[in-house]
């Protein structure tokens, strides 16, 4: 009795015991957060993550058969600069499903998987616009190539045969150490998330109702930042010193940022080394994109969206700066709209900060490229 | 590579699962080299001051059993002991003068080589004739970067069972709980508590002093959980590999005096402090009476404290804690008779006795923690009050920094002061849940509640 009792204490091997709690592990993590229900349930719209998250999940389970949708593709720039809503209000017989895949905080890195989850047989869409800060590349706040955020947001959303291309996109050792750890344990991807709904549940709870309340989860109902009713109108520079002339409004976080495209903030010194990397970064995942869409009827729109209120001295391209234009591969089904059509929005009354439009330029800007959508759809121009 | 990251944890199960697979005539060369490897992360050079040093010491160790004079015996011990000692104060002095890197535990494998010396002078049969099982001892990779400092003979006992035996599942298991218990310590308290301090660090003058207290005392707590979850990772992976290291902590923050305090506190230090300078001090001066034990109780502080580093700073902290157990243990009748009289004040006695004990260890870190004197001065100031402190408070920091320093705090004093109830709550909740999901849910929230800005283990740049 006794030695049966001592048998029954025995130890279970330790392997397995180690091999079932990491089994148990993986399947919370991989329930949890690869399938998207920790973004879409917890942490509802508080972030770019849940917003992507929740954007994809909806798009792929409401899909508009015959290749009648168009896919607007791009970051808080296009975001608050195209509206769909008002779109459809004003041309009620337009007869495409505008998906609107816009997320603050993405760049082509993430848009490449966003597509590619969203559109596996390459013909779901019949025209995909995707925004481009600015043909020829800028230094700009990006904080490419090794942003972990991105790498967080379209987590998810990266297949296992694309996870070595994707830690590879990551320089350095460390970084793509930092980022296998998060493919291969989601979970820790979202960990400050998590923290912040341990810390304020109530606030979170009530955010995540509020959402539920307020869009259904239905993408396209997205509000745009409450402050877009903000104008810049009034701030006016120097462009050849880059000195501010006119500072109208009173709000600090505005003003910081405004002063900072004005100032050394960008490393002016290594200016043409901050283009060069952009420059790589952006033709390597636009490539990929291209390459996907390669031999499809789907066709490929680069559009650049109004970013500067002023030709900000430390933004603007230099003369010789890289053009994606020239660095794409040439594909019959691509194209570039011209800049020029919306340059005219590029003044500081339809800004709200120093990179994203106001209500005012929103309202022109969905005006502007719904005219194009129309005209381009119905066989007037391509 | 560090013990918390995913793939130094990884790559030791690994390890050690081919440690079993392993024929037993192999393991010994085979954990020096997984330990060389490990070392080699850090810095080849230095890896070739290891490998010197433990090949001189095993030669010098190997003379003092051979000769049969006592006078000879004496010549080989100095010179080695004289040897580990220079090359320890030569780099200490490099690092403060020069700013030189300091080599990786060497301040841990020094000490741990003169244990050995000591010991084979005592007695000839601690000697070790295997070369290769003697190069192990300093360089064992678990205990390599901050101990614990392990005993020559304990070493070599457990080197030679587990090398004939085969795995002991119940160690195993032990060793993964000390390694998920360790993690949870440094990563979801330890970390948290460094992020708050290092906010107030930023910028002290401007916190209020309730801040400013409240970080002081923040900062024992977090040097116990950073060096207790370092421990008792290093414990655990030891055992892994069927090695058992002695434990650095028995709930310091539950010693009523600061010499017990010693006793709980960085134990494998203090211990081989009392036995190779205390105790042989004290036999020589036994006939000086009180001061006697006043003088070996403050070479050996001032030791413990300049072992950290040649600094002032350091010296400062020894010399007050020669002061706190000077006085603790000439007036340890007169407590007795005041506290011990009934169980009402030995518990009176018990109250008071906690809470000057962690006063006493938060003021000496104060010199401890600071790597100037003028840097110790100003927390000093700003603790007591004498420089005028700011008006900031908590608002001043991130929330996320801030929200949780407490709970950290309260869960740092608690397993500090020994995690009272813990075991027997463990044992029930042990009855229900098997001990894989438990192994399960503490990885969950390793992933989950680590911060994004962990920091190194304090005791690593010793």
């Amino acid at each position: 009795m006794a030695s049966s009792n001592a048998a029954s204490r025995q130890p279970r091997h330790p392997l397995l015991t180690c091999a079932l709690a990491v089994l148990l592990f993986i399947f919370i993590d991989e329930a949890a957060f690869r399938t998207g229900w920790y973004q879409a349930k917890v942490s509802v719209f508080s972030s770019s993550p849940s917003t992507l998250l929740t954007m994809s999940r909806w798009e792929q389970s409401h899909v508009t058969p015959g290749m009648r949708e168009i896919a607007i593709i791009g970051n808080s720039q296009l975001d608050e600069a195209f509206y769909p809503p008002a779109f459809t209000q004003q041309n009620p017989n337009f007869p495409y499903h505008i998906v609107r895949l816009t997320a603050p905080g993405t760049w082509p890195r993430s848009w490449y998987y966003l597509l590619k989850s969203l559109d596996p047989t390459r013909r779901r869409f019949k025209e995909i616009l995707v925004s481009s800060d600015g043909y020829k590349v800028i230094q700009d706040y990006r904080p490419l190539p090794d942003d972990f955020q991105e790498a967080v947001n379209i987590l998810p959303l990266v297949p296992i045969s694309d996870w070595l291309e994707f830690i590879e996109s990551y320089p350095g050792w460390q970084n793509r150490l930092k980022i296998a750890t998060i493919l291969l344990f989601p979970s820790h991807a979202y960990a400050a998330d998590i923290q912040d709904v341990i810390l304020h549940p109530k606030i979170r709870l009530s955010e995540y109702g509020d959402a539920y309340d307020k869009y259904h989860f239905q993408p396209w109902k997205f509000e745009i930042n409450d402050s877009v009713n903000v104008s810049l109108a009034g701030f006016a520079m120097d462009p050849k010193t880059c000195k501010v002339l006119a500072m109208p409004l009173d709000d600090p976080s505005i003003e910081g940022g405004l002063l900072a495209a004005t100032t050394n903030f960008y490393n002016h010194d290594q200016r043409e080394e901050n283009e060069r990397r952009n420059a790589d970064f952006d033709v390597f995942w636009y490539t990929k994109i291209l390459q996907m869409y390669q031999g499809s009827p789907t066709k490929i729109i680069f559009l650049q969206v109004p970013n500067m209120p002023a030709p900000f001295c430390n933004m603007a391209p230099l003369p010789d700066a890289p053009d994606i234009r020239d660095e794409l591969p040439k594909m019959p089904n691509l194209s570039f709209l011209d800049p020029v059509m919306f340059a005219k929005l590029n003044q500081p009354q339809y800004f709200r900060d120093e990179i994203h439009l106001n209500l005012q330029g929103q309202s022109l800007f969905t005006a502007e490229l719904g005219d194009y959508l129309i005209k381009s759809l119905s066989g007037g121009q391509s | 590579m560090s013990f918390v990251s995913i793939l130094f944890l990884l790559a030791a199960g690994a390890a050690a699962c081919l440690h079993y697979a392993l024929p037993a005539r192999f393991r010994v060369a085979y954990l020096l080299a997984l330990s060389y490897g490990f070392y080699a992360t850090w810095s080849l050079p230095y890896l070739a001051l290891l490998l010197a040093a433990s090949a001189l010491v095993y030669l010098a160790g190997q003379r003092i059993a051979a000769v049969p004079g006592e006078g000879q015996k004496k010549l080989f011990l100095g010179a080695g002991i004289g040897g580990l000692l220079a090359l320890v104060i030569a780099f200490k002095l490099a690092g403060e003068i020069r700013g030189m890197l300091f080599p990786l535990g060497l301040s841990y494998y020094s000490f741990k080589l003169i244990a050995y010396l000591v010991e084979v002078y005592w007695d000839d049969s601690v000697c070790e004739p295997d070369f290769w099982a003697f190069m192990l001892y300093p360089a064992f990779f678990p205990q390599i970067v901050s101990g614990p400092i392990q005993r020559p003979l304990e070493f070599f006992t457990q080197l030679r069972r587990q090398a004939m035996a085969r795995a002991d599942y119940a160690q195993i298991e032990a060793g993964m709980r000390l390694i998920l218990g360790g993690l949870m310590l440094k990563l979801l308290i330890a970390d948290r508590l460094n992020a708050f301090i290092a906010a107030v660090e930023l910028q002290p003058a401007s916190y209020n002093h309730q801040i400013i207290l409240l970080e002081a005392c923040c900062f024992t707590l977090q040097l116990y959980a950073d060096f207790a979850g370092y421990t008792n990772i290093a414990i655990g992976i030891g055992k892994l590999f069927g090695i058992t290291a002695p434990p650095n902590f028995a709930a310091p923050f539950a010693a009523s005096n600061i010499q017990e305090m010693w006793r709980r506190w960085h134990m494998s230090l203090t211990s081989w402090v009392t036995d190779y300078l205390f105790m042989p001090l004290q036999m020589a001066l036994r006939g000086l009476g009180h001061v006697s034990t006043i003088l070996c109780i403050t070479i050996s502080m001032v030791v413990i404290g300049l072992w950290h580093g040649l600094t002032c700073n350091f010296l400062v902290f020894g010399l007050c804690h020669a002061v706190f157990v000077s006085a603790t243990a000439l007036t340890a009748k007169l407590r007795r008779r005041i506290f011990g009289i009934h169980v009402v004040t030995r518990v009176i006695g018990y109250g008071i006795g906690v809470p000057l004990t962690f006063v006493a260890m938060t003021f000496s870190q104060l010199f401890w923690r600071t790597v100037t004197w003028a840097n110790a001065m100003q927390h000093i100031n700003l603790v007591f009050g004498r420089t005028p402190c700011g008006t900031l408070g908590w608002e001043g920091m991130r929330t996320e920094v801030a929200e949780p320093v407490m709970i950290c705090m309260a869960l740092a004093a608690y397993f500090g002061a020994g995690a009272p109830g813990l075991r027997w709550l463990a044992g029930r909740i042990g009855l229900i849940v098997p001990a894989w999901v438990q192994y399960g849910l503490a990885l969950l929230l390793i992933s989950t509640l680590t911060i994004e800005a962990g920091s190194s283990f304090i005791y690593g740049q010793f």
